[in-house]
């Protein structure tokens, strides 16, 4: 009888779900890239979830200052964290205490892949892959720049390094918009950065190579790493994850709240402008995509040295 | 480009626009004043707002408040000693000393003309050079960053004149805090202490804020039985004018501060926070009467202010030609664009031209209106804080650190940091230790590293890695100012003997 | 003269403490921290090395005036932290704002005046806290009450 005039009280509570603004947490400085395609969802996650979306900022430590604040948050479901991986998996991997752990972090929702690009000037002499290749053979030590460490750019460079048995020094940016003018002012060969960046300065950058299963739609023409006989994919996936303990009925509305967000023509059209590919991985897709992607960095950390 | 020009004003000059950029004015102004709340924050906390109005009246608005927010930050610095935006830190220097004297209004008034100048210079670099200057940025690497943060350490020994010794540990306490955190090569974790919190560091408004605000309050709790905090001078008729022409007479000081803060402003990664204090530095290299510096002379706050107002249209530069961001702020608006689709770059000048020069000339217009606006809010502001009791007034100083603090990350911990460097700070005041000195450790201390390390990695390639911060010749031209920077009050002190010994031996013949 | 040997000497112990916990740090992330310390724990010497050479000279005391009342403020503000997250922002703000102004009275605090204080105050953290929580929709900190 308890139970049941229990159950009745909770699902009455969660019926009316949402009923007071809900708080979005970006774990990066405002104008960063989560903190766009969090914008860009931002309106319609309004008019789908009928209350107002607020973003607030907690960065610091590559986010693990926010993520960390996400194993203490109340699981109402009305504070939600912006998630990225691989940073969500590499960090606990390579902190002695990163104040979350990967499995804690609870994924709802996966909504877009950034995969790496190896760019050069457009000025550069370098015009495909290959060439690259051939250059960096024959000039072991290379500079190339990119985004975080570690982070997907600068684990893509070490294992495409592997791949094709190059020596390529990696320097990390404090974010793809410091790395673009290290670039373009010479100071490093090539970056090895995300599609968003090309997306964004097509005459600028060249990008030799997308390290995807396919084709990026706002970079038709840049063939994968695949086509060009390397075995190399890798890139930043984007997410949005709720405390854990969260009732399983609010996980489903947030769920269906962003996968409809995330067909709305206007989100996809901005998205893909910007370079970002959709996703649509639901809260178990995206348990299975972490478990795997876990593995595969447990093994190239190991290799590099890096796990603690 | 003209007749865009002309353009633009038929859509600013409306009654809506006009209202709006008020509205931003008075917003950024109180942004700007409460220590805690920097322009970045301020213009990011009201891009919500901008969503139901179109692209460029969103601009527009944002625009204000940035600019004003910059200059707002100058009115708690020269009222309670506390820079309200890290933009403000040498308005400290020589706003605060005048008010002590009374002389507060004149001050802000100051404050205001100079801003007003610097913005303006930095929005006409802006609109007439925008392409060339932009490819100036990129030319500094790594290694140029590097030494960027050595001049700007270099600046101690100006700055801490008295006892330079304890203004460079100072100096060093500020940078070894700047390393809390994760590495930014590498990404290991260091001196955390096993503390996730601490993962991002100390950030610098809460150590700003720590510095500053809290040891002033609890000075003015030692000095409790003098009631109130700064004495009102007598109040003349006409101070309005006469400072305004007062300013205007400083040409040289005006426009090499400006040119300064739009210079520093094009580099992405620094930001009003170098420029003012470089821009300091200079006035005080060039002025004839360097050791009045800091007791309270118009031209400490005029070269502070108008480069900070410049760093704005120059952080814009980048920007809108390259896409690149030059000063955090611009960073947000870099977002906004890109939400409008809106693609900074040449393109947009082209394609976007209206959007483009409208808001360009409704920084002009924001600028000059920032004039009333700030004259009528800085005078309210004075008279209150003349007027309130230390029994008030240093409360509210702790409650104005504990709001500042928390609304940047939301986060107690922050709160729990900022008074325990407040303590710190109010002891090492006490030992004669200055804020302005740590405070310029802990900003320049993420750009020196990062430009070290990135150039040692880029160094590989040569024979000796350590090569790669000689090579280049803008490298040699900041370590040449580097040199400078240091050496000048040296030579100051010997020339002024000399000249002293001159003076005597004409007097006895 | 003093304070200055104390002051030295703190930050020389306080840059060795510091120096061990780099060992385990990858070169590039410890190589600046490294020579931040060296650079400071020379400067700290040649600051004790200073305090021998030079004559002491007549300066400000180091101990404050009202020394019981920075102290009891400060704890004041401690406490009012803690508070935070316990009382909510409104309550333990104008709790604090108002002990504080009644530490720092320099008549005899009657009630009239203290009453005036927690009204002007209660109005005060209000407003900000409308500004902040409802307009600017910026989260305060929030507790049991409000």
């Amino acid at each position: 009888m308890v139970v049941l005039v229990g159950m009745t009280f909770t699902s009455a509570a969660l019926a009316e779900y949402p009923d007071k603004p809900v708080t979005y947490v970006i774990c990066f400085n405002p104008g960063g890239e989560s903190d766009i395609t969090a914008r860009i969802q931002q309106q319609p996650l309004e008019k789908v979830l009928g209350v107002p979306v607020v973003m607030v900022y907690k960065k610091g430590g590559g986010g693990a200052v926010g993520w960390s604040e996400l194993m203490r948050t109340k699981p109402d479901g009305y504070t939600i964290y912006g998630t990225n991986l691989p940073h969500t998996i590499v960090q606990p991997m390579t902190r002695g205490n990163a104040g979350y752990e990967t499995e804690k972090i609870n994924n709802v929702y996966m909504f877009e892949f950034t995969p790496d690009i190896l760019a050069v000037n457009v000025d550069s002499e370098i015009k495909t892959l290959e060439d690259f290749v051939k250059y960096a053979k024959a000039n072991p030590g290379i500079s190339v720049g990119g985004s975080g460490q570690p982070s997907a750019n600068s684990l893509g460079c070490e294992a495409f390094g592997k791949v094709a048995g190059l020596k390529l020094t990696y320097i990390s940016f404090t974010g793809s918009g410091a790395a673009v003018p290290a670039l373009l002012g010479g100071h490093v060969k090539a970056l090895m950065t995300y599609t968003s960046m090309a997306a964004q300065y097509p005459d600028k950058i060249r990008a030799l190579a997308i390290a995807a299963d396919k084709r990026a739609k706002a970079l038709p023409d840049v063939p994968t790493f695949k086509e060009l006989g390397y075995e190399f994919v890798e890139g930043a996936y984007r997410g949005v994850a709720v405390p854990p303990g969260t009732p399983k009925e609010i996980k489903m509305k947030l769920e269906q709240a962003f996968e409809k967000v995330n067909y709305d023509p206007v989100v996809v059209k901005k998205m893909e402008d910007l370079g970002f590919i959709m996703e649509y991985y639901g809260e178990d897709a995206s348990k299975e995509l972490v478990a795997k992607l876990s593995g595969y960095y447990r093994q190239l950390l190991k290799d590099l040295g890096l796990l603690k | 480009m003209l007749e865009a020009i002309a353009a633009s004003f038929g859509h600013i000059f409306t009654v809506k626009v006009i209202l709006m950029i008020i509205a931003g004015l008075f917003g950024g102004l109180m942004a700007g004043a409460l220590p805690g709340l920097t322009a970045t924050m301020a213009v990011a906390l009201l891009v919500p707002f901008t969503f139901t109005m179109n692209p460029t009246e969103g601009l527009i608005v944002l625009g204000a408040i940035y600019m004003s927010c910059i200059y707002g930050g100058s009115f708690s610095a020269i009222l309670v000693n506390t820079p309200g935006t890290p933009s403000s830190i040498g308005t400290t220097f020589d706003g605060y000393p005048m008010a002590k004297k009374g002389e507060g209004e004149r001050a802000v008034l100051i404050a205001t003309f100079s801003s007003a100048y610097g913005g303006i210079i930095g929005v006409f670099f802006l609109l007439f050079l925008s392409p060339p200057l932009a490819n100036v940025a990129l030319k500094f690497g790594p290694p140029e960053y590097f030494w960027m943060a050595v001049f700007g350490i270099t600046i101690i020994s100006s700055l801490a004149s008295k006892n330079v010794l304890k203004g460079f540990i100072g100096g060093a306490i500020g940078l070894l805090i700047s390393t809390i955190g994760i590495a930014p090569i590498g990404g290991d974790v260091r001196f955390t202490g096993g503390f996730p919190q601490f993962q991002g560091g100390i950030e610098l408004i809460v150590a700003l804020i720590g510095f500053f605000c809290i040891p002033e309050a609890l000075t003015m709790i030692s000095n409790r039985t003098q009631k109130f905090h700064l004495t009102e001078a007598e109040h003349k008729g006409g101070i309005l004018l006469k400072t305004f022409l007062e300013v205007m007479k400083r040409q040289g000081n005006l426009l090499r501060s400006s040119i300064l803060g739009t210079i520093v402003g094009i580099l992405p990664g620094a930001g009003g926070s170098v420029a003012n204090l470089v821009a300091y530095n200079e006035a005080l290299r060039v002025s004839k009467t360097p050791e009045k510096f800091g007791t309270g002379i118009p031209d400490g706050i005029i070269a502070t202010e108008a480069s900070n107002n410049a760093v704005v249209g120059g952080g814009m530069i980048p920007l809108v030609t390259l896409g690149i961001p030059g000063a955090p702020p611009d960073a947000v608006l870099y977002g906004v664009l890109l939400l409008h689709g809106l693609r900074p770059g040449p393109e947009l000048f082209t394609t976007h031209s209206e959007v483009v020069y409208t808001f360009i000339m409704s920084l002009f217009v924001a600028t000059i209106l920032m004039i009333p606006v700030g004259v009528i809010a800085g005078r309210l502001l004075h008279r209150t804080v003349v007027r309130l009791p230390i029994r008030f007034l240093a409360p509210i100083i702790f409650f104005l650190t504990i709001i500042g603090s928390y609304s940047i990350r939301n986060n107690v911990t922050d709160v729990y940091i900022m008074l325990t460097l407040g303590v710190i700070g109010y002891i090492l005041k006490r030992l004669d230790f200055h804020p302005g000195p740590i405070t310029l450790g802990l900003i320049l201390g993420p750009i020196g590293e990062m430009g070290f390390v990135q150039a040692l990695l880029m160094g590989q390639v040569l024979p000796n890695k350590w090569m790669i911060f000689f090579i280049h010749p803008l490298s040699w031209v900041l370590i040449i100012m580097s040199l400078l920077s240091l050496g000048w009050p040296l030579l100051i002190k010997r020339f002024s003997k000399r000249w002293k010994i001159k003076e005597m031996t004409r007097d006895e013949s | 003269m003093k304070a200055d040997r104390i002051a030295s000497i703190t930050f020389i112990v306080a840059a060795l403490v510091f120096w061990p916990q780099t060992a385990g740090l990858q070169y590039n992330c410890s190589i600046f921290p490294r020579l931040l310390i060296i650079f400071l724990l020379l400067l700290s010497a040649a600051l004790l090395i200073q305090t021998f050479l030079i004559a002491p000279r007549k300066t400000v005391s180091f101990i404050p005036k009202n020394l019981r009342y920075i102290i009891a403020s400060t704890a004041v503000a401690f406490a009012w932290i803690y508070l935070l997250n316990i009382l909510g922002f409104i309550v333990s703000s104008v709790v604090c704002l108002t002990t504080l102004t009644f530490f720092l009275d320099l008549q005899r605090p009657t009630f009239v005046r203290t009453l005036s204080s927690i009204a002007v105050y209660t109005m005060m953290v209000v407003a900000f806290w409308l500004i902040f929580h409802s307009f600017l929709l910026v989260p305060l900190p929030t507790g049991h009450f409000i």
